[in-house]
């Protein structure tokens, strides 16, 4: 029997490998994954907890979450772009221009 | 017919925010069919801020609001709504000289960004942060973050062919969208321990969550660490110096003032409302990170020699400052919003003095880039000296010397710090302020102690970047000598007089 509880530890997990990753890789495209994955992680247990309730709140608002995600993904994507352009590269550890 | 008179409750009283809105709009139109559009879509902007803000002040005097379903138009919210109004206001100002500024190759003054897409982001940044302080259900106040978030990110990385500024986009992206999805988890939890997200259907909740009792508390922690991301409190500020200097630098005017005054604003909402973290470990931990946020940030500060970065740890000190003003609020575990008046006269003194330093550095460019080294201002005291007296009256107003605004902003700060009892917190405060002193006169020395005067940064000072210094020089005297005004208004904010 799948109960509420094993959702939520879903969304916990998935959340938990979203902020690893987003650490521990070094590339851009990767790390947006992540920020993905964290962001689906919340739509998972909204929508399981919505359904738990018994209220339609939460699955609307996971229609929100995906809009965010959405709209972040392609301003992130944007700035990747141009940042490709001027630098050649899009590894984390190349940016050096910005310390002190 | 029910919904017909919400929608039209909602319209008026939301009115101003939507002709910003409104203005917003207008000017990306005007830039599909206007060529050579700088000059119309920058007095839009201003007029549509102008406008708003007149709007809000005259609703202000005559309380004429009402709070509509989860819009939480009251007074508190319209004094927020009037603060991060004014720094959108100043910060559109100071970015006219940047607006047509950038430098190339042959040392001509050229266009590099887009000026409809840049008025226009600041106006919806604005609108998001007054959805972020200025309604009671979480997922709201999460779309107007996002909203002054994405806009952020834009504003920053907006000098396309620079790559400081691309990389200080990036880093900014990066740590943003981080905190931005922390906070959501934190929402998430909260909706699955209560199933609710109203916050004061939160406020009332005595009972423990079905989940257990760790549930509420990992939420509200997770939302609190991406606020703290977001108003660089330390072990959340590494990136902070990085994209306050990669900016460009009437965007960083921006993000030190309005994004720290609407989280601010947010966190006031949210620990007023939620009680059930309800025991002594929250206040301590706020009381420790102020702490720590003070000297770490001031003991940054000291080092730098590029101003831009040197204020941008000047800002994460200032967070601490504010961040022990919220902590005094604190009675017993309950956050008690009457007394927060200090918090609100000092996000006031403190908007006036940032964006009037960063309005200074606005205006002057060196060498194809933005005159932001402390060695570029040598002798700028005797060839620029209107600019450099007005540039030294901010930085005191920082520093929180006698007769400017910021004084009587700490002033207020750490005698309600004593009052309640953190005495050893605002005593850390003043030591701190004394430290902060060495890195704010600097530059003083520099301007006029430094020698002969080399070649003298290239001034823009256009006529609306001369308002906005006008203004918040103006406005810093004003609230250093003559406050009782703006205290009074802070008090009406809070419900206490009326």
């Amino acid at each position: 029997m799948i109960t509420v509880q094993h959702f939520l530890a879903l969304s916990v997990i998935l959340f938990g490998l979203g902020v690893l990753g987003l650490v521990i890789r070094k590339n851009l495209l990767i790390i947006f994954m992540c920020i993905e994955l964290m962001l689906n992680a919340s739509n998972l247990a909204l929508v399981a907890m919505a359904r738990h309730f018994g209220k339609m709140d939460g699955h609307v608002i996971a229609f929100f979450v995906m809009a965010i995600a959405a709209s972040e993904a392609a301003l992130g994507l944007a700035i990747v772009v141009t940042l490709f352009r001027s630098r050649k590269t899009i590894r984390t550890s190349d940016w050096r221009i910005l310390r002190g | 017919m029910m919904d017909v008179l919400i929608y039209k409750k909602i319209f008026f009283s939301g009115l101003p925010i939507w002709i910003l809105l409104a203005g917003g709009l207008i000017v990306l139109l005007v830039d599909a069919f206007i060529k050579n559009n700088r000059e119309i879509v920058f007095y839009l902007g201003l007029i549509s801020f102008a406008v708003s803000i007149a709007f809000v002040f005259k609703r202000w005097v005559t309380s004429d609001f009402v709070p509509v379903d989860f819009l939480t138009f009251d007074r508190l919210s319209y004094f927020f709504i009037l603060l991060v109004m004014l720094t959108g206001f100043l910060s559109l100002l100071n970015s006219h000289g940047y607006l047509k500024s950038g430098i190339n190759d042959d040392d001509e003054v050229i266009l590099t960004t887009m000026p409809a897409a840049f008025v226009s982001l600041i106006i919806f940044c604005v609108v998001g942060q007054i959805f972020l302080f200025a309604s009671d259900h979480l997922i709201v106040n999460f779309i107007g973050l996002e909203c002054l978030s994405l806009g952020t990110y834009a504003l920053v990385g907006s000098r396309r062919q620079d790559a400081r500024s691309n990389e200080a986009a990036i880093k900014y992206y990066v740590t943003g969208s981080l905190a931005s999805a922390v906070i959501l988890y934190g929402i998430v939890l909260l909706y699955a321990s209560y199933g609710t997200l109203r916050l004061d259907e939160l406020a009332q909740i005595k009972s423990a969550s079905s989940l257990g009792p760790v549930f509420p508390r990992v939420a509200m922690s997770l939302i609190l660490v991406g606020f703290f991301f977001k108003v660089s409190l330390v072990p959340f500020h590494f990136w902070t110096p990085d994209v306050y200097e990669g900016a460009p630098t009437p965007v960083t005017g921006f993000m030190t003032s309005a994004v720290k005054i609407a989280s601010f604003a947010f966190l006031i909402r949210l620990l007023n409302s939620i009680h059930f973290f309800g025991d002594q470990k929250l206040v301590s931990i706020l009381a420790f990170l102020a702490g720590l946020t003070m000297v770490i940030g001031n003991l940054g500060a000291l080092v730098q020699d590029n101003l831009k970065r040197m204020l941008a740890y000047s800002s994460i000190a200032h967070a601490g400052y504010i961040l022990l003003g919220m902590v005094a609020c604190y009675e017993g575990s309950v956050f008690n919003v009457s007394l927060a008046m200090p918090v609100l006269f000092y996000l006031l003194t403190y908007l006036f003095s940032v964006l009037g330093a960063f309005g200074v550095l606005s205006v002057m460019i060196w060498d194809k880039k933005e005159a932001c080294q402390l060695s570029d201002l040598t002798g700028m005291g005797y060839t620029r000296p209107v600019l450099s007296f007005v540039f030294c009256v901010f930085l005191f107003s920082l520093l929180g010397f006698p007769p400017t605004a910021g004084f009587l902003g700490k002033y207020s700060l750490f005698s309600l710090a004593i009052q309640k009892g953190y005495l050893g917190l605002a005593i850390l405060g003043m030591v701190t302020s004394v430290i902060s002193a060495a890195y704010y006169i600097r530059p003083l020395v520099y301007l006029y102690f430094k020698g002969e005067p080399g070649r003298a940064p290239i001034t823009l000072v256009t006529f609306p970047a001369m308002f906005a210094l006008v203004f918040c020089f103006l406005m810093v005297l004003y609230l250093g000598l003559i406050p009782t005004t703006y205290l009074k208004m802070a008090f009406v904010a809070l419900g206490i007089l009326s």
